[in-house]
């Protein structure tokens, strides 16, 4: 049940942006990362959760880049990042899991906005700073939200989520 | 690795993992967009209605101005058609056009594209050009298609930094190439300092490219910047005719060499 919540999260999210998209102009940030990260918490198989960083990836992709590959390597990258900051520096808490959090998102949209495009001779928008930054900012933004309603204690309970992953 | 880079190289330029999701995802996002046009058109037409009269009224006026357009434009029609005719000199491409419905905008990315609704099966193939209505100005260059799979392509746009177009600047004939920026303006490059070039003048295709015919509309000119910042050249900023913020439909151009 809790996979298909997951996952369904998901579907609802890209159809919302879409939607805002259509209405306004495409909201400035990135919608799937920060809740993929989130997928770390609800202790379901791994496996569902590399599917879902690759197909959401995939996705991104898709809709966004002229040449793939480039949002599915950033997400790994970054979920593998957030993963070792979590265990490894042995993180625990609310104010190091929040810094570990704005961490790997930054180190992933860096990658996927700035760093992929270049090694791939994609040129970049001018001024380059603005595009990528408001677009870094519009995600860590969205992760915060996003961190914040998983601390409501009825989402908590609802999601299951653990607090001491 | 093979559904994220497999199948760039073929016809449709989409790896495998790109056409598994048109194929999934395509449907949902159409309608997701519907709504969100849907809502947007309800907006403007039924509940934004404020200086609605005041524009009735200009509209009104330019209605009258433009027919007066159309009868003078009628008749350098007919000549045109006379010279061509005289001088054996025939369009290179064939209009047929396809229409199609923007689907799906970027995910958080700084990349200038859509996907429409129409693809391969419906005879939409990569770099064919794509246009849509400007305002007051007809029709008018959006970008071309880079990548399609059997009902859904992606659409590079104009404004995109990968993105671009031979043009002419109408009045002068001065040729550049036109640069997406990522932003809602685009850069005329390779323009000599000492070229003719005015602000509001017309830029044009000029079909030199091999991807866009001669003579579509793409933008005016915004700003010239002074002196020599790039060399030999002046770079200019030029506004394409097509608002992007509003754009939903756009027209697909099938490139069709005459026999």
């Amino acid at each position: 049940m809790r996979v298909l919540i997951y996952h369904l999260l998901l579907l609802l999210v890209f159809l919302f942006y879409q939607f805002l998209a259509a209405v306004f102009s495409p909201p400035l940030f990135d919608p799937f990362f920060p809740l993929l990260l989130g997928g770390l918490f609800w202790r379901f198989p791994s496996w569902h959760l590399f599917l879902a960083v690759f197909f959401w990836g995939l996705v991104n992709d898709t809709f966004s880049f002229l040449v793939p590959g480039s949002s599915v390597i950033a997400y790994a990258f970054g979920l593998f990042l957030f993963w070792q900051l979590k265990r490894k520096l042995a993180l625990r808490g609310f104010f190091p899991a929040l810094v570990s959090l704005l961490i790997s998102i930054s180190v992933c949209e860096l990658l996927r906005l700035w760093i992929i495009p270049v090694l791939l001779e994609l040129p970049l928008p001018v001024p380059g700073f603005y595009f990528i930054g408001r677009l870094l900012l519009g995600t860590l933004t969205w992760g915060f939200l996003c961190w914040v309603f998983c601390q409501f204690s009825l989402v908590r309970n609802f999601l299951e989520i653990s607090s001491t992953v | 690795m093979t559904l994220v880079f497999g199948g760039l190289g073929g016809e449709k330029k989409l790896s495998y993992g790109e056409r598994l999701n048109l194929k999934l995802l395509g449907p949902w996002s159409e309608k997701a967009s519907e709504g969100g046009f849907g809502l947007r058109s309800l907006w403007r037409k039924y509940l934004w209605l404020v200086g609605v009269a005041e524009e009735n009224e200009r509209l009104r006026r330019e209605i009258l101005q433009l027919q007066a357009e159309l009868a003078r434009l009628k008749e350098k029609e007919k000549a045109y058609e006379r010279l061509a005719r005289l001088l054996k000199v025939s369009s290179f491409v064939e209009g047929e056009v396809v229409e199609a419905q923007i689907i799906g905008k970027p995910l958080g990315s700084w990349q200038a594209m859509v996907v429409i609704n129409k693809g391969i099966k419906d005879g939409v193939l990569p770099e064919m050009p794509v246009l849509s209505a400007a305002p007051r100005k007809g029709a008018a260059l959006v970008g071309q298609v880079v990548a399609a799979e059997d009902h859904y392509a992606k659409v590079l746009l104009l404004l995109d930094p990968s993105s671009a177009v031979d043009v002419l600047v109408q009045r002068s004939r001065q040729r550049g190439i036109l640069r997406g920026q990522g932003k809602d303006v685009c850069l005329l490059d390779y323009v000599p300092a000492e070229a003719d070039v005015r602000e509001n003048d017309l830029v044009i295709t000029s079909g030199f490219d091999g991807v866009y015919p001669k003579g579509i509309l793409v933008g005016t000119v915004k700003r010239i910047y002074p002196g020599r910042l790039k060399g030999l050249f002046r770079p200019i900023e030029v506004e394409p005719a097509v608002d992007f913020e509003s754009l939903e439909e756009v027209v697909v151009l099938q490139k069709k060499p005459k026999k």
